[in-house]
């Protein structure tokens, strides 16, 4: 053969050699006699991945051994954007054996028959209800089945700046307002932020704000609850028109109309990262917000003179003592297709044992999903605020993300409908197309149970399972025991 | 639409007739005005992102901006520092801080250590051996990942007040610059460079220096912050990225010259059944938007396991490009055919006159191909961002894309640096090749 | 003839790379994406076929009509005035003077800076507070809100470009003209490729400076402008990076363009069928658009000449 045919072939041979190298499956490390590699894809980076590291390095110098003597190693492996690619994964048939989900999107993937149930393994070993804090169990579950198991677990409050308090505690007085404390009723904390939002007299830009729902904006579905409401019914049907979601729509309406939205926009564009010092809040621009346990971390890491506090956020409605909170968890989860389930449950139970738990939980410092903690685990906790959001999980109030298929559109609609009213005043004064909260929430309401109702319809046709029969009663979310 | 882009290909190697005479006089400075002014506008987000990317955090956000990145210093002791000012928080207004022992009316030093993430830090030496300690370990006085706080009290205004401050290990800051990025990514306080002395050998804890002082005492001095670069790569995994953008990009742009330059010869000399058609075909395919075709292309990839691998980047080149091979072939019909058919005559085989006699003639041709090809790949985004999931095997338009704080905002002093070390290549590349680079442009129309 | 068929031989051989590549990246790809706009498809459950279901539910979509709309104002906009520019910055590279290189260079540059890194470095320039552009606009609002004596709440702000929904597609309009230089660098070859013979001819016939751009210049350059044209409707119809990374969509949808819709339906709805079907429509989109723009393009494209 002559230059240019070897050239070819050569550079042919070369190229499907580097595409058999090029290959990065989920499926981790090959087995060998004595191991067997579980794959773990896991979301969190920074300290709270090096927490679930250290959970991990844990279990694995434990050395437990499966069913046929082999050592378990779990391999964890940091992933952008996991909810979409384990969907992808999975439905490759190629799925890691130990996913690290968000629980909001546990019943989109249930619906799917994207994972695992794992009653019957949760039956062997003897791991029910009764090991959790009622939320938290509950949250993994969907359809009377139980689809995984939490890591570590949330719940949110007020935070406050005591300090703040202090500074303007003249002006808060005069107002009637006790400097003292924080907010307990809805319409205390909206007569505390006013006095606490300041505005430069040149340019009527803020300077310093006393609340806004969208720092950090990161829950906007969730303020119905606090106002009585709920976003689904127990038919699992759309309720975004529900009373107590139009207060909370009318509520943001009355902040835009206050405030002008549009400048607490503007006023929020000039915060630095969440995770540095120059965090609004850390920083002491914004005297309250709705924040999760993981707060005092990041309050402690880069402010420790801080004076602040967190109390349960104020509900609209006589709550009987018992606070209104969202609480939510990250999940583990074994995809549908894995290939080590057994050895995946054993790193899952063992990670949902005191031991594991806390490990992670005190990485990551956070509160312990489980219902019994091992003494002096609270005492000993970095986080000082450890025991308000453990006594917050516990509330019968606390509430989690909607079970329903569909979550992932309906809370980007929800979303836009906060939008929509939230910017109301800036668009109607240009363009006079005036958005009321009822308006927004209706067409919510409307696109959302018109694609539920199809999805249901799809699955009738399907002669499959419905995924949310729309006559059936709610299922008990108990575990099935034998 | 064919009619114009034949025209635009059979012009090439057409240069334009240099102009005769320039203008002079007021006529050409007033040109000149127009084309500066206007050109600085093009310029002038350029200038903010490399001005931006050598400012102290603290200076991004002032109002007014000031182009030039300053640095502050402060005489302390007689020696004069580089401080960082702290965020002014409530009490300390206008003040930075800076941590002495024997400041009238202070306690003794209470050098209580706290753990802190070793991830907010942006050069971390690992724990030993990379086995991460047991948390419960890692409290505590653990060189090297170890920030301690202590507190201390002075007189302000009349009245006490107290904070805790920063303290370092020493022994985890074996040069001055490292000092100053460490303590700044733990806390925003007044961070003295020069404080720890050099000697590596030195494992006692000493905190830095941090004092209080008045405004006037400091005194600011055009400084750029180069540190913000390695800081700014570290905390992206920029060499990781870098090195699978290159991989990507090599692999893509070797496949795209080989198939397209085979594939164009092909409709060029070889008159093969279904060539016109083929060709139609060809052409018509550049009229689909990617969006079309993306969903069903994923589905594929995902049912050939190649999800998380670069496979969906790179091996689709390796089957020739619609535009690139267009482009080639018009090329290579602007050949003299004389010299195939002599070629032809003396025995080669149709690859043979491809090697010797057409790609030696091609050069400027398959460069501008490889130019453009490369370009696209650095900069494409899509298709990591459908195609990728590993952090590690990031392209670097994609890690960047991430690198931008999740939960909004962002330091823009870092990102801007990184941003800028991202296009540089491109810009470089370009202001060498700026010859071909224009004549490919005028000649193809392409887009870059 | 031996020689022939060999030729045939090699030709087929060379070409079939790309008969495979044509066939598994696009053909396929377009004919399955057209296959499943007509099917209830996601993930994990096989296609299911319900006829028009997907483009009926499209049509009553507001988000879809929506970011459909968006997309066409930023396609009419953004083309037009990108034409104007880089038109008149070619016209002016033109100039014989010194160091037109440079200038050259110069307003390339911009097309080169990847998107993503385009995207970050304007959302600083545009961060209302810190910003590059608000703060460059800030003395003139204060001249005016001085003349008016407004003052505090009052007083006039310059707007929170990509926060604000009224604005935001307006400050993406304005990233797009920041790429016009290699439009005009095209032009301005195809400019300078103008038989210098027609120029004097057109002198010698009275014409001024206007009259040979409006008489010869434009002419022996139009079809070129129509190739960048709809080469730029092509590209504007599929914007995807830019808002994706600066916006997300937002605020309000208002910087939600069919790319995105697509995407987002696709990979986080798991609509798949669905999400072609829109791509379908924005294919149809794009050449209803391209086709009436050529054929629009008989009143004004030149092609007589050389």
């Amino acid at each position: 053969m002559k230059t240019p045919h070897w050239v070819l072939l050569f550079l042919t041979l070369g190229v499907v050699a580097i595409a058999l190298v090029d290959d990065r499956r989920a499926a981790g490390l090959p087995d060998t006699p004595d191991t067997v590699h579980v794959s773990y894809w896991e979301k969190w980076t920074g300290f709270e991945g090096q927490a679930m590291k250290d959970t991990v390095a844990a279990f694995n110098a434990h050395g437990f051994k499966n069913a046929r003597g082999q050592t378990i190693v779990v391999d964890l492996l940091t992933q952008s954007n996991i909810d979409q690619k384990t969907i992808a994964a999975i439905a490759a048939g190629n799925p890691p054996d130990v996913a690290g989900l968000w629980s909001a999107n546990l019943s989109s993937y249930a619906d799917k028959g994207a994972l695992m149930p794992l009653n019957a393994l949760c039956t062997q070993v003897g791991h029910g209800r009764e090991d959790y804090i009622p939320i938290y169990w509950e949250i993994c579950q969907y359809e009377g089945q139980t689809w995984a198991l939490p890591s570590t677990p949330a719940t949110v409050a007020l935070y406050y700046n005591k300090g703040l308090f202090k500074v303007e505690a003249d002006r808060l007085r005069a107002a009637g307002l006790d400097p003292d404390r924080a907010p307990q009723t809805l319409t205390e904390l909206d007569a505390y932020a006013q006095v606490l939002t300041r505005r430069d007299p040149q340019t009527g830009r803020y300077t310093q704000v006393g609340f806004m729902p969208t720092e950090p904006g990161w829950w906007t579905w969730s303020w119905g609850y606090w106002f009585g409401g709920r976003l689904i019914d127990e038919r699992g049907n759309i309720t975004a028109t529900d009373p107590g979601i139009v207060a909370a729509y009318r509520w943001f309406h009355q902040i835009d109309e206050q405030y002008t939205a549009e400048d607490l926009d503007t006023f929020r564009s000039s915060a630095v990262t969440f995770d540095s010092p120059r965090n609004p809040f850390i920083e002491g621009k914004v005297a309250m917000e709705i924040q999760g346990v993981w707060m005092v971390n990041f309050i402690e890491k880069y402010n420790p003179t801080m004076e602040y506090d967190a109390v349960p956020f104020p509900a609209a409605f006589d709550t009987q003592g018992e606070p209104v909170v969202y609480a939510e968890a990250d999940i583990l989860a074994i995809p549908k297709g894995a290939v080590h389930p057994e050895e995946a449950f054993r790193f899952i139970q063992w990670v949902n044992s005191p031991e594991g738990m806390e490990i992670l939980c005190t990485g990551q410092g956070k509160h312990s999903p489980l219902a019994v903690q091992t003494p002096g685990f609270l005492e000993r906790h970095p986080n000082k605020l450890v025991k308000l959001f453990t006594g917050l999980a516990r509330s019968k109030n606390a509430f989690s993300t909607p079970r329903t298929p569909i979550w992932s559109e309906y809370s980007h609609q929800l979303n836009d409908a906060f939008s929509n009213v939230w910017h109301d005043k800036s668009v109607r004064d240009a363009q006079g197309l005036p958005y009321t909260p009822e308006s927004a929430l209706a067409e919510v309401q409307r696109d959302m149970q018109k694609r539920l109702d199809d999805l249901r319809r799809r699955h009738h046709r399907r002669k499959e399972q419905p995924a949310l029969p729309a006559d059936a009663q709610p299922l008990p979310t108990t575990e099935a025991a034998p | 639409m064919a009619a114009a882009e034949s025209n635009s290909a059979a012009d090439h190697g057409r240069s334009a007739a240099p102009p005769v005479s320039y203008w002079r006089g007021p006529k050409a400075w007033l040109m000149h005005g127009i084309l500066g002014g206007v050109g600085f506008f093009f310029l002038v987000p350029l200038i903010w992102m490399a001005a931006t990317s050598l400012k102290p955090l603290e200076q991004t956000m002032e109002v007014p901006p000031r182009v030039l990145p300053y640095g502050t210093l402060a005489t302390l002791q007689s020696r004069r520092m580089l401080v960082n000012r702290a965020p002014e928080p409530i009490g300390y207004d206008g003040h930075i801080v800076r941590l002495q022992a024997d400041l009238p009316g202070a306690p003794p030093l209470n050098n209580q250590r706290r753990q802190v993430d070793p991830a907010s830090f942006s050069t971390v030496a690992q724990p030993m051996d990379g086995i991460p300690l047991p948390v419960a370990q890692r409290i505590g006085p653990q060189p090297p990942d170890t920030v301690g706080f202590a507190r201390i009290e002075t007189k302000m205004d009349g009245k006490t007040v107290f904070r805790w401050l920063p303290a370092v290990v020493e022994h985890a800051f074996r040069t001055t610059d490292y000092s100053v990025t460490e303590v700044r990514a733990a806390a925003d306080y007044a961070a003295v460079t020069d404080a720890a002395p050099k000697d590596a050998g030195n494992v006692a804890v000493k905190p830095l220096e941090w004092d209080v002082l008045p405004k006037e005492a400091l005194e600011e001095q055009i400084r750029p912050m180069w540190e913000n670069y390695p800081a700014s790569l570290q905390r992206m995994n920029f060499w990781q990225y870098l090195l699978n953008t290159v991989f990507v990009c090599g692999m893509t742009v070797a496949g795209i010259v080989v198939s397209s330059v085979l594939i164009a010869y092909a409709f060029a000399f070889l008159p093969f059944p279904g060539r016109g058609t083929l060709f139609i075909v060809t052409l018509a395919t550049m009229m689909i938007p990617f969006p079309v075709t993306m969903i069903v292309l994923y589905n594929l990839f995902r049912d050939l396991g190649w999800i998380g691998s670069f496979k969906p980047l790179w091996v689709p080149a390796w089957f020739g490009s619609a535009f690139f091979i267009f482009l080639l072939r018009q090329f290579f019909l602007s050949l003299p055919k004389e010299l195939l058919d002599a070629a032809r005559m003396d025995g080669c085989s149709e690859l043979e006159i491809l090697w010797h006699v057409v790609l030696p003639l091609s050069k400027p041709a398959i460069a501008m191909v490889a130019l453009f090809t490369f370009l696209g790949c650095w900069s494409d985004y899509m298709g990591p961002l459908l195609y990728l999931s590993n952090k590690d095997s990031f392209t670097l338009a994609l890690g960047l894309a991430n690198y931008r704080g999740q939960h909004g905002g962002t330091e823009w002093n870092l990102l801007m640096a990184a941003n800028l070390v991202f296009s540089l290549p491109l810009i470089i590349l370009f202001l060498f090749t700026l010859k071909t680079f224009i004549k490919g442009i005028a000649t193809t129309g392409m887009k870059g | 003839m031996s020689v022939e068929a060999a030729k045939r031989r090699s030709g087929v051989a060379m070409v079939l790379p790309w008969l495979i590549g044509l066939g598994v990246f696009t053909v396929y790809p377009f004919f399955a994406s057209l296959y499943y706009s007509f099917h209830d498809w996601s993930v994990f459950s096989g296609a299911e076929y319900i006829g028009l279901e997907n483009y009926s539910e499209l049509w009553s979509d507001t988000r879809f009509t929506g970011a459909l709309k968006n997309t066409f104002v930023y396609a009419l906009v953004s083309i037009p005035a990108g034409v104007v520019l880089s038109l008149g910055l070619a016209f002016m590279l033109n100039a014989p003077i010194r160091g037109q290189f440079i200038y050259r260079a110069i307003f390339y540059l911009p097309h080169l800076v990847p998107a993503v890194a385009a995207g970050l470095l304007w959302l600083w320039v545009f961060n209302p507070t810190a910003g590059l552009l608000n703060n460059a606009l800030q003395p003139f609002y204060d001249l005016f809100n001085g003349a008016m004596g407004y003052e505090g709440i009052e007083s006039a702000q310059p707007p929170n470009w990509l926060g604000s929904p009224q604005w935001a597609l307006w400050a993406l309009v304005l990233i797009a003209q920041w790429g016009v230089g290699q439009a005009a660098v095209i032009y301005l070859a195809k400019i300078q490729d103008v038989p210098q013979e027609l120029l004097e001819s057109a002198e010698l016939d009275g014409a001024g400076a206007w009259g040979k751009v409006r008489h010869v210049i434009l002419p022996m350059i139009s079809p070129i402008i129509l190739f960048n044209v709809i080469m730029s409707i092509i590209g504007a119809f599929q914007i995807f990076t830019l808002p994706y990374i600066m916006t997300g969509g937002g605020p309000d949808r208002s910087t939600t363009f069919v790319p995105q819709f697509i995407y987002d339906n696709a990979f986080s709805y798991y609509r798949m069928g669905y999400a072609c079907a829109a791509a379908f429509l924005l294919f149809l989109t794009i050449l209803g658009i391209t086709g009436l723009a050529y054929w629009l393009s008989n009143r004004w494209v030149y092609y007589g000449g050389r």
